[in-house]
């Protein structure tokens, strides 16, 4: 009899025992679809707020999730405002949310520096088709991804195709006395210095003044082939209308700070086959089935034309989802996964090299037709390839 | 394995060892899980006021954030131009709203007289609208300023408010309605402007229950009945502000949720996962379970070996006892070890030891009388064989046979 009491006692000890190794983890509501999200890191609102490049990333989520809606993949857009301060605190946030396993952006330069040590400690990976400072994949980040052309490459290109494709002999180079347009401006210079070409006359700007007469009759008296000018829009518009006005119409060339409807709008008539330089392609290109295809999925989703970088965003988007499709299930993994990765997108061929950087960015150059920017020519590592 | 299933089968060693884990570690577990409950319902609760000041804060600040807006409308309504315009029936120029709309961040501006009618609006889409049938227009038109409510376009997937506010001329009449638009992120962002906690997400929630606000695009567009939340839908429509524990939210585990109402009668509402706040318990419960793990596994080896050794002479003695019982070779060596321990069972052995030399030294003796009593019995055998043979009838015919044949041999001779 006391056997058979001791038995029953057992068995209950194992029963509670089992029950306590088994129970704790009751919030698991796990219905063979693993909860998986990606975070996007970009001005929503706010003075900074651009063509919305997360239109992008968003459209690529929900044509997965229109296909796979027993499963579908979260989308969680942070709105930094473009403030770096902001991005950070959102880092934060974005690092405490276990199903986020991989971030599309920042949008910026400056917030991209302020979320990037974040993430790093946590091998959250990142991956930024608009953040263009050269020096974000030199600081050692190894989760940094950034899938477009720098800063850097945007100055050869050009020289490239000025020389190349327009073969000029004499070129004005002029920029906008600003850090992004003397910098571009420089590259240029010394980079068709090197091809032989004369610079004549290397000229800066002042953006307050409106009027610009001396520098456009200086370029009518020396004759130049071409005019490059580095810089932002506003600037730029009054140049090209004077050059233009005055009776100048050698090509002019100038980088993504003038890729502005307003370019077209602001110089009327005279801003026709302007060309610009770009990491970015055009987003109202349709040239391809697939193309055709995206400009008409995004009509359909958001009501509007795609503008800016929505489909270098499309593209990064795809290349996670593949990452997640692919069985990578971490932060971990999916940082490996993109290390390694060769994703041949809509806009270009994506695979990073070990600093994060894209191995071959084409910087691409559109030309200014009707009232929008056409793509003209792909430049990948200094050859000038001319779309059909 | 049925010795394995059945408990009154296990050796000595098993029971022991097995009564010692039930004994001290069941109680021990039993009390680490009411210990872990207790922490997680202490934990939840205070998540629980956490999450509801942070459901206050993103109301207030969504509140603080239309309430501006309110008063750009304001401005806009009392700009001289646009009261003009509005006043004169349009024989004034339109004034400049489209840098109305680039200064105060929105998405549209809309002019509106008094009967309803879109006089000027940007973007144009917005123009020749009535607009008469709004709530917030007929607010407006009565003097007051409104907010309408957040507007959730399902084909795009986007949310926005309109704010109005009456275009007064300086002697204060009512001319027209001045509206703007403001995006839903706009909204959304201040919304967030409440500190989450770890994977905590706020969303706003209009009057009927429609998720209009939210980062994640599985929640967005979606009625709060559809995700199996209609409690929390009954709740949020009855209370003003309040909380919720264990609500699952599909896809994101269970949360607690805290509410809290705001303007245009939508709600702001703020998810916490559970699972994200009562990790540090669970990691504690874990390590616990590891513990208690290795205790009953060390417990049971311990056991094990005591019992062995407990039971180790006991078997001995039983070996002996058994080798007595089949009357066979006593390994008496073994036993006097045994019997040199001074504990219980070392007493058990002198004992068992001695009975055991006493029934040898017994039947040594008991097989020395059978030998003896075996000769006896051997001699009367013998005598007893004789009387015997010389008994039987046989024997008798024989000699009467055999004295007939001598007594006719001498008669007939």
């Amino acid at each position: 009899m006391s056997t058979r009491r001791s038995v029953a006692m057992t068995c209950a000890g194992a029963l509670a025992a089992a029950s306590f190794a088994m129970g704790c983890s009751s919030d698991d509501t796990s219905s063979g679809c693993t909860q998986r999200a990606i975070a996007f890191v970009g001005p929503l609102t706010g003075q900074y707020r651009r063509p919305p490049m997360q239109n992008g990333a968003e459209l690529a989520v929900a044509q997965y999730n229109k296909e796979h809606p027993d499963c579908p993949i979260g989308y969680l857009p942070y709105d930094s405002q473009g403030d770096p301060d902001l991005a950070a605190r959102l880092a934060e946030q974005i690092v405490d949310d276990p199903q986020i396993l991989a971030v599309l952006g920042p949008s910026y330069s400056g917030e991209t520096a302020a979320v990037m040590p974040v993430f790093e400690q946590v091998s959250l990976a990142n991956v930024t088709a608009s953040a263009t400072n050269p020096t974000l994949s030199q600081q050692g980040w190894t989760t940094f991804h950034r899938a477009v052309g720098t800063d850097d490459a945007q100055g050869p290109a050009a020289a490239a195709f000025l020389s190349d494709e327009l073969k000029v002999r004499r070129v004005a180079v002029i920029d906008d006395s600003g850090l992004y347009g003397k910098t571009l401006a420089d590259l240029v210079a010394a980079d068709l210095g090197k091809r032989g070409v004369v610079i004549a006359p290397r000229a800066s700007l002042d953006p307050k003044v409106l009027d610009y007469t001396s520098t456009v009759g200086s370029l009518a008296e020396i004759g130049v082939d071409a005019v490059y000018y580095g810089g932002v829009t506003e600037p730029g518009v009054r140049l090209l209308k004077q050059m233009r006005d005055a009776g100048i119409t050698v090509p002019f060339m100038g980088g993504d700070g003038i890729f502005d409807p307003s370019l077209i709008s602001g110089v009327g008539e005279g801003a026709q086959g302007a060309f610009i330089t770009c990491p970015c392609v055009d987003p109202t290109d349709e040239s391809s089935p697939d193309r055709k295809a995206f400009a008409a999925a995004y009509r359909a989703y958001f009501g509007y034309e795609p503008v800016g970088f929505v489909m270098e965003y499309f593209d990064v988007a795809r290349l996670v989802i593949a990452a997640l499709e692919d069985g990578a299930g971490t932060r971990a993994e999916v940082d490996r996964w993109l290390d390694t990765a060769r994703f041949v997108g809509m806009t270009k061929a994506i695979e990073f090299d070990d600093s994060g950087d894209i191995t071959a960015g084409p910087i691409f150059v559109l030309r200014v037709e009707g009232d929008r920017f056409a793509q003209f020519a792909t430049i990948l590592d200094g050859r000038v390839q001319k779309n059909q | 394995m049925r010795r394995l299933l059945d408990p009154r089968r296990w050796s000595l060693g098993a029971k022991i060892g097995v009564t010692l884990v039930v004994a001290a570690l069941v109680p021990m577990a039993l009390l680490s899980v009411a210990a872990t409950r207790s922490g997680q319902d202490a934990v939840e609760q205070s998540e629980l006021s956490a999450a509801e000041g942070r459901a206050v804060v993103g109301a207030s600040s969504v509140q603080q954030y239309l309430l501006g807006v309110v008063g750009r409308a304001n401005q806009l309504g009392t700009t001289s131009d646009v009261v003009a315009f509005l006043k004169n029936s349009g024989s004034t120029s339109i004034p400049a709203i489209g840098a109305t709309a680039s200064q105060f961040d929105v998405e549209a501006v809309i002019l509106a007289d008094l009967r309803g009618a879109t006089r000027a609006a940007v973007p144009s889409s917005y123009e020749g609208r009535n607009v008469a049938g709004e709530d917030w227009f007929v607010d407006a038109a009565a003097g007051q300023t409104a907010v309408g409510r957040i507007a959730f376009d399902p084909r795009t997937n986007r949310s926005s408010v309109i704010v109005a506010a009456p275009a007064r001329d300086p002697s204060a009449a009512v001319v027209g309605v001045a509206a703007l638009q403001v995006s839903g992120q706009d909204v959304l962002f201040a919304l967030n402007q409440a500190p989450l906690g770890p994977g905590g997400q706020a969303v706003l929630v209009d009057p009927d229950g429609r998720i209009v606000l939210t980062r994640d695009s599985r929640l967005l567009g979606k009625q709060l009945s559809d995700l199996g939340l209609q409690d929390l839908a009954d709740s949020i429509a009855d209370e003003p502000s309040g909380t919720r524990s264990k609500v699952p939210l599909p896809g994101r585990g269970v949360q607690v949720v805290a509410w809290s109402a705001t303007t245009g009668g939508n709600i702001a509402v703020v998810f916490q996962p559970r699972a994200a706040f009562l990790a540090p318990i669970d990691r504690l419960a874990r390590t616990t379970r590891i513990a208690l793990a290795i205790v009953a596994a060390v417990a049971l080896l311990l056991a094990l070996f005591v019992a062995r050794r407990l039971s180790k002479p006991v078997s001995a003695l039983t070996n002996a006892a058994s080798a007595l019982e089949a009357n066979t070779e006593l390994d008496i060596d073994r036993l006097e070890n045994i019997a040199r321990s001074r504990d219980d069972i070392g007493r058990l052995a002198r004992v068992f030891s001695s009975m055991a030399a006493e029934v040898a030294e017994r039947e040594r003796r008991l097989r020395a009388q059978v030998e003896a009593l075996k000769v006896e019995i051997d001699e009367d055998r013998r005598r007893l064989t004789v009387t015997e043979l010389t008994d039987t009838e046989f024997f008798r015919n024989l000699i009467e046979r055999a004295a007939e044949i001598r007594r006719r041999a001498r008669g007939e001779s």
